[in-house]
């Protein structure tokens, strides 16, 4: 009951059943215009019958030899357009690029009070890959974890052997 | 080079970082001390100089900065580092032409350096100069031949065709990328995805498909490889729409729908092309039947598998709407089977969805009018209730929702009484009440099952508070809107992260007229960037117009730093898609920056914060001419692009649950845009008039000194014919007349009522209905006449007694009838009536800004007249004799003491209002609140002086800046005597 498709510069004028809600940061343009040039494929939204924004991913490929990765950089969904497997469907869009782009897995940052978001993850085949400490600013602070599904390409797993220490910011590359 | 003699590079980099961390880190003062130690060993060092440039100009020391940065430029430098430092000041100082002109010099000097030529195109992206692209980009490909060079002159071949105003200049350019692609293709030297994409935008924007068709039928389909599953089955498909193969295209989305059945674009375009197959095909079959057997199917197979996929169950729906608008409502039956009846299926499956009610709402209309009744009845049977009739789990909770909003949209409730609404409204909020335990264990993120029933019941309680004035029904509108702003305040203290109550609570306290309050829902929203020109109608205009200048400065402040950003944040990405190769959005990105630049709200927030500036805190004339010399307006032009002002707000957030054709509708948005449209050239012109006054004003003071040197000096300046700045302020002047006159349709008629979820009434109606504009137009007459008057003294043209006479009388009844909204403004809160203070403070905030701009006029008077009293009276002293004072400087001199008496009476009645709010507030907060029993079982007292108190404080403060504003004006027109 949803239509999927690339996120348009114009569907910006009217996002804000979604962004208004205070879990997605509304970003500057050049935030949203650079992922449209750099990774449009990887920019994609949920739109209802009657036009109303439901939901939307943007996400990255980055990194050298096997950390070569597809990453989400945000995913969300209105209020009312919850719990209907939305998230899913656009992770899946995700993963679907990141194999073709030969990636070796995806990875993405949640916060870690953030159970229905960590529990979904886990659901779709993310595992906690390790902690970082207080990357989210704010008071206070507060840690997140780095997921992480590997992809075909890495056959033995190799990506997803949980770390057993905590990170920091500055660590992760 | 002159700029780095001898010294080996990495030296210059380990001397140039230490600048390079200063200024990163925003010391700009140290960046300038370690450039100046750099220039001390090495003094023509080019990119150390520039880099000091940057630092000054971060200063605040443009000119400095400029000169230095034109001394190296004469120079010719060629390196990197200093280009680039160079584009970094000519960014920051918003030209980037200029970077343009820097990259030319070095390219001259170095022809066949790659990547200065690359910097040159970057440039030229930048300004959107697609000719100067096209060539350098082919330079850079003869240069080094590699494909993303030949397409980013394909690209810019496009983008002159989209810039093309004239359809056969559009038409070559097009031909011309066409055929620079097609070259590629019969060499085989494509090589990337996107190259084939650029290929495809530029067959489809020529609208040739079957050309198209066949690239996707060729081997350059392989070359898409990093696209979602569908790309490539939805190209086909809209090409075999586009060119009406309607049965080539109905397949391509069959498979779609069996691939993606939840995917919705499928089934709406499936039944388009099926319906269009009926119209043109006469084959055996009737496709109709083909697809409502098809779209039974999936329905049946959905129902089977048990998946939760929605689609499927909505195909046959989407079938009977499209049947209906195309008037073959006689085969619904035997095609969709009963409609109903499928509803009712969806809901008792997805009732216990929040999103349930949107996904059906566009199938309402198809319910028949006669089985409304028995359809609600069935729904309402689904909804697992307590004996005492409250939803016993969430999934009931939903479904009485669902129940609830059919009830509003079909039509059940649109003859309830206000004290029907008021009844079910308090039936809506216990429900919330009882039903609020079963959401305990949920996040503070996530907003209540619950939430929808107090958006509901607002909808309800506003609707009876419109209904009823308060003085023949059982209904207090006066109690009822308090209830309803701490009932809000209540929810979203509940649920932080419901933005509809946000939102609904804006409205009501707007409705108050107390605008400080609803800045502290608006800060919640936490508007950002976009959302600034999107949701700005919530609050911005609302503040200015209440008076509340504080919030209105703040809002202006954040609005327009986003919009000035824009050129600057929407231009990297241009070059960005340049280098990453997404060539087709390039378009896109260039469509969005034009309609972000064209925004109304834009123009309408910049001229609002310019007169604003002008008319709030100036107090002489002398701060008046150092406020225009900041604002740099030019009378003669209005740059507003007026054919492409764009209307960019986001009406549609607010939920709503009234009938389709109560809702807001597309015209109603129209007319707000044009009233609004029609607001901002008022207050354009206003503008340029002032602007073109005070350069009369001006003028007229150096030609004066000049003409008061000379002794003998008869006539002023012995120039007999108004200067051109004279003729402009006529100009101007017509114009407002005739802006006025164009405004006819909006005065003295009220403004449509829209829906709640609709736009504010629109501020034409108040502003064109009081006599602000002619007041202007006379007081801009009396600058003329004065002008001329002291050009020529004795012409008949020229005598202002009866001119100053009409705007002495027009002026002051002005200010008397205005006298009489001070008294209409309610502050004590139970007591308010909603709707009463807004028109009362805007009309005194119009009132204020027009003496605003009257006392700039009037100052403009002041400063031709003075001399010429000056020179009079000095003649006098010389001659012992008198001479005769021209006329008009005693009626100046009348009019500016008649007009100071009654602004002093304004004064003293605006600052008495403020004062007694002040001192009462406290006992109305105390007193007034426990007198009358506005509250719920939901609410406590406590809440609902909560929301009395920043209603109160709303008042002071917008009375505190109001009296300041007059006092103001006071002090300035007073300071005009001669």
């Amino acid at each position: 009951m949803t239509t999927l498709r690339p996120f348009r510069c114009e569907d910006m004028f009217h996002f804000n059943n979604v962004n208004l809600d205070p879990l997605t940061e509304t970003y500057g343009l050049s935030f949203y215009l650079q992922y449209l040039a750099h990774w449009p494929e990887y920019f994609q939204v949920a739109e209802s019958p009657s036009g109303v924004i439901m939901g939307y991913i943007m996400g990255k490929a980055e990194g050298h030899g096997e950390n070569w990765h597809g990453h989400v950089t945000a995913l969300t969904v209105a209020p009312e357009y919850r719990r209907l497997g939305l998230a899913k469907q656009l992770m899946a869009i995700l993963e679907d690029i990141s194999e073709k782009k030969r990636c070796y897995f995806v990875d993405l940052f949640v916060r870690v009070s953030n159970l229905v978001a960590i529990t979904m993850y886990k659901k779709l085949g993310y595992i906690v890959y390790r902690t970082v400490l207080q990357y989210y600013s704010g008071d206070p602070d507060e840690d997140a974890y780095d997921m992480r599904k590997a992809l075909s390409r890495d056959v033995h797993q190799k990506s997803v052997v949980p770390l057993t220490h905590p990170v920091r910011p500055e660590d992760i590359e | 080079m002159a700029g780095r003699a001898h010294v080996d590079d990495s030296v210059i980099e380990r001397r140039l970082r230490p600048i390079y961390e200063w200024l990163d880190t925003g010391n700009n003062k140290k960046a300038v001390q370690e450039a100046d130690k750099v220039l001390r060993k090495q003094a023509t060092l080019h990119c150390a100089r520039v880099l000091k440039g940057l630092a000054l100009l971060r200063m605040s020391r443009r000119d400095e900065c400029e000169n230095i940065i034109s001394a190296v430029i004469k120079e010719g430098p060629t390196d990197e580092a200093t280009l680039q430092a160079l584009t970094i000041c000519f960014r920051e100082m918003h030209q980037p032409d200029q970077i343009c002109r820097v990259y030319e010099m070095a390219v001259k000097t170095e022809p066949s350096n790659e990547e200065l030529l690359s910097h040159l195109f970057m440039a030229y992206v930048r300004v959107g100069d697609y000719k100067n692209q096209q060539q350098t980009a082919m330079k850079l490909y003869k240069l080094k031949p590699k494909n993303p060079y030949y397409f980013w002159a394909v690209m810019s071949h496009v983008m002159q065709a989209h810039k093309s105003g004239d359809p056969k200049g559009k038409e070559v350019s097009l031909l011309l990328a066409e055929r620079m692609v097609n070259n590629f293709v019969k060499d085989g030297k494509i090589e990337a995805e996107a190259e084939v994409m650029t290929f495809l935008h530029i067959l489809e924007t020529q609208g040739k498909y079957a050309e198209a068709l066949a690239v996707l039928d060729g081997p350059l389909a392989e070359k898409v490889v990093h696209q979602p599953q569908n790309f490539l089955a939805l190209k086909r498909a809209t090409y075999h729409s586009k060119l009406c193969q309607w049965e080539a295209a109905a397949s391509v989305y069959k498979s779609l729908i069996k691939d993606e059945p939840e995917n919705w674009q499928h089934y709406v375009e499936y039944i388009r092309a099926m319906m269009k197959l009926t119209e043109t095909d006469r084959g055996e079959e009737d496709p109709l039947v083909t697809a409502s057997t098809f779209l039974g199917s999936m329905k049946q197979k959905a129902i089977v598998e048990k998946t939760k996929h929605r689609g499927p169950f909505l195909g046959l729906l989407q079938l009977a709407l499209v049947l209906h608008q195309h008037g073959m409502s006689d085969r619904v039956g035997e095609l969709c089977g009963d409609l109903v009846e499928i509803l009712h299926l969806y809901i008792q499956g997805y009732g216990d969805k929040m999103c349930c009610y949107g996904d059906i709402i566009n199938f309402l209309p198809l319910v028949p009018k006669d089985q409304i009744c028995l359809f609600l009845k069935q729904i309402k049977e689904i909804v697992q209730l307590s004996e005492e009739g409250i939803p016993v789990n969430v999934e009931a909770i939903y479904r009485n929702l669902c129940w609830s909003h059919l009830r509003r949209a079909l039509g059940e409730q649109e003859t309830l009484t206000p004290q029907q609404h008021m009844e079910f409204s308090d039936t809506l909020v216990n429900l919330y009440k009882e039903t609020l335990h079963l959401s305990s264990h949920m996040a503070d993120t996530d907003i209540r099952p619950g939430d929808a029933y107090l958006i509901l019941a607002t909808h309800s309680y506003l609707k009876a508070v419109s209904k009823c004035d308060g003085t023949n029904s059982d209904i207090d509108p006066r109690h009822l809107i308090l209830k309803v702003a701490t009932i809000l305040e209540h929810g979203i203290d509940i649920s932080k992260a419901n933005f509809q109550l946000k939102l609904l609570l804006i409205k009501v306290y707007n409705m108050l007229g107390a605008t400080d309050a609803s800045q502290t829902v608006y800060e919640k929203c936490d508007l950002k960037h976009i959302q600034l020109d999107t949701l700005g109608h919530i609050l911005a205009l609302q503040a200015l117009d209440s008076a509340n200048y504080t919030v209105a400065a703040e809002i202006f402040s954040s609005t327009l730093k986003f919009f000035m950003a824009n050129y600057k944040d929407t231009s990297d990405p241009l070059i960005s898609s340049y280098k990453y190769g997404s060539l087709t959005r390039i378009p896109e990105f260039v469509e969005f920056r034009e309609r972000l630049n064209n925004s109304l709200h834009f123009a309408t927030v910049t001229a609002e914060q310019m007169l604003m500036e002008l008319t709030l805190e100036i107090s002489s004339h002398s701060q008046l001419v150092e406020a225009l010399q900041q604002m740099d307006i030019d009378p003669a032009t209005d740059k507003t692009n007026w054919e492409e002002l764009r209307d960019n707000r986001d009406l549609r957030v607010m939920n709503t649950w009234e009938p389709l054709n109560k809702c807001l509708q597309e015209s109603d948005i129209t007319a707000s845009t044009a009233a609004d449209i029609s607001m901002l050239k008022l207050r354009n012109v206003t503008i340029r008039l002032v602007g073109a006054a005070s350069r009369l004003g001006h003028s007229k003071i150096s030609n004066d000194q000049a003409s008061a040197n000379k002794e003998n000096s008869e006539c002023l300046n012995g120039e007999a014919s108004p200067s051109a700045d004279a003729t402009l302020l006529a100009d101007l002047t017509a114009r407002l007349e005739k802006e006025y006159e164009d405004c006819s349709k909006y005065r003295n008629c009220k403004s449509p009522q829209l829906p709640l979820q609709g736009p504010d009434p629109s501020r034409i109606y108040l502003y064109s209905s009081g006599s602000y504009i002619p007041v202007l137009v006379k007081h801009a007459h009396v600058l003329q006449r004065v002008h001329r008057c002291s050009h020529d003294p004795t012409g008949v043209e020229s005598r202002p007694s009866e001119i100053i006479k009409e705007a002495r009388e027009e002026i002051e009844e002005l200010i008397t009838s205005h006298m009489q909204h001070l008294d209409v403004i309610q502050t004590v809160t139970p007591n308010i009536l909603p709707g009463v203070n807004p028109p009362a403070f805007t009309h005194l905030n119009h009132l204020a800004q027009t003496l605003g701009i009257i006392a700039i006029l009037l100052g403009c008077c002041f400063t031709i007249l003075k001399p010429i009293k000056a020179a009079v009276s000095k003649r006098n002293k010389k001659r012992k004799e008198p001479v005769i004072m021209p006329e008009v400087i005693p009626q100046f001199a009348n009019f500016i003491a008649s007009l100071t008496s009654h602004l002093q009476k304004l004064e003293k009645a605006t600052t008495e209002k403020y004062k007694f709010v002040k001192s009462t507030t406290d006992e109305n907060i105390h007193k007034g609140y426990s007198s009358v029993d506005i509250s719920c079982v939901l609410t406590s007292h406590a809440e609902g002086n909560a929301v009395c108190e920043k209603v109160e404080q709303s008042y002071v403060k917008i009375l505190e800046r109001l009296s300041y504003s007059i006092e103001n004006k006071l002090k300035y027109i007073s300071s005009l005597k001669l």
